[in-house]
């Protein structure tokens, strides 16, 4: 998966306009970074990266490159 | 009378053996009395099932989510009686659990719980239809749930998927009637599982407690599956087809 694929991804899942959406936007700044969000960050994590997350991990992530470093080598 | 409950002399596959509700159906089959085929996508756990499994005849390694295998699905189960003999049963119990609240939510997500839960059962029951596949009597089993008849937040692929298990049992019993193979399902509530066990965690305090308030009987254990799959697969049941078995603890009586 790209780059811009797995942020085009984030920005659906979180309901935010991908041209919003940065490295360093903070997390707790996107409404829709909430259960359900996690919920669906989790599942696309699991379903298409094949990357085990849980949501403690989440609620400790601060930035969305927070979220690009879980998914560490599956995105080029 | 205990003879009836018995499958002694029976060759049942058991998909989704490797974990969980699928492990437990092919230890209490195989304690029954059935030659059991183990059916999974993990080779090392399909070793841990058929450690404990008395009568494993066979593992057999099966990615039911992999696209293309759909079409081949009922060529396996012909070979699997070429090899074995003819089938007694099928108990379809592999299947996936997305938990995806709805906004995000993509066709894939459908597409991929149809393709385990629903269409992977359905192909694997049309292999019985083929020549000298299916013993006299045999028994197809799918594992469906409570969401096949019910509605629950976050959960619509899987709910969509096994509200399409609830008329696979139906349009195939009619099917194969002619055959003598009955075909029926179980629906279980949430069931003790790490599966499960990983779904609750993933919810927030307020949403998992109000999930278990809904469970008149609580959590059931694999054991309450097992025991109904034994009975469908079994002589005693011999008059049931195209049902589908409520194993909820009351979830669908309130």
């Amino acid at each position: 998966m790209t780059q811009a694929e797995f942020m085009n991804e984030i920005a659906f899942i979180l309901d935010e306009d991908p041209n919003r959406l940065s490295g360093g936007r903070a997390l707790d700044s996107i409404s829709g970074f909430d259960s359900a969000g996690m919920l669906g960050l989790i599942a696309f994590f699991d379903g298409q990266l094949g990357v085990k997350i849980n949501a403690d991990a989440l609620r400790a992530a601060r930035t969305v490159d927070d979220l690009k470093a879980m998914a560490a080598d599956k995105i080029e | 009378m205990a003879v009836v409950f018995r499958l002694d002399g029976r060759t049942i596959v058991v998909t989704g053996a490797s974990s969980g509700i699928g492990r437990a159906i092919a230890v209490r089959a195989s304690e029954s009395g059935a030659h059991v085929i183990l059916a999974g996508r993990d080779e090392a756990r399909l070793a841990e099932t058929a450690a404990v499994c008395p009568n494993a005849t066979d593992r057999l390694v099966l990615d039911l989510a992999d696209a293309c295998i759909g079409d081949r699905l009922p060529q396996t189960v012909q070979a699997l009686a070429r090899d074995h003999g003819p089938l007694s049963g099928l108990v379809h119990s592999a299947g996936v659990f997305p938990q995806i609240p709805l906004r995000a939510l993509r066709a894939r997500d459908i597409e991929a719980a149809f393709r385990v839960n629903a269409l992977a059962g359905a192909m694997l029951a049309k292999g019985f239809a083929g020549r000298d596949v299916a013993a006299d009597g045999a028994s197809i089993v799918f594992l469906s749930s409570v969401m096949g008849h019910v509605g629950e937040n976050g959960v619509l692929a899987y709910c969509m998927s096994k509200g399409a298990v609830e008329q696979a049992v139906k349009a195939l019993a009619i099917e194969f009637a002619p055959l003598r193979i009955r075909v029926n399902a179980i629906s279980p509530s949430m069931i003790d599982t790490p599966m499960a066990s990983r779904a609750l965690a993933l919810l927030p305090d307020s949403e998992r407690n109000r999930l278990l308030a809904t469970m008149p009987g609580g959590l059931g254990n694999v054991d309450d599956v097992a025991a109904a799959a034994v009975y469908l697969l079994s002589p005693a049941s011999r008059f049931v087809t195209g049902t589908s078995l409520l194993v909820d603890g009351g979830y669908c009586a309130r």
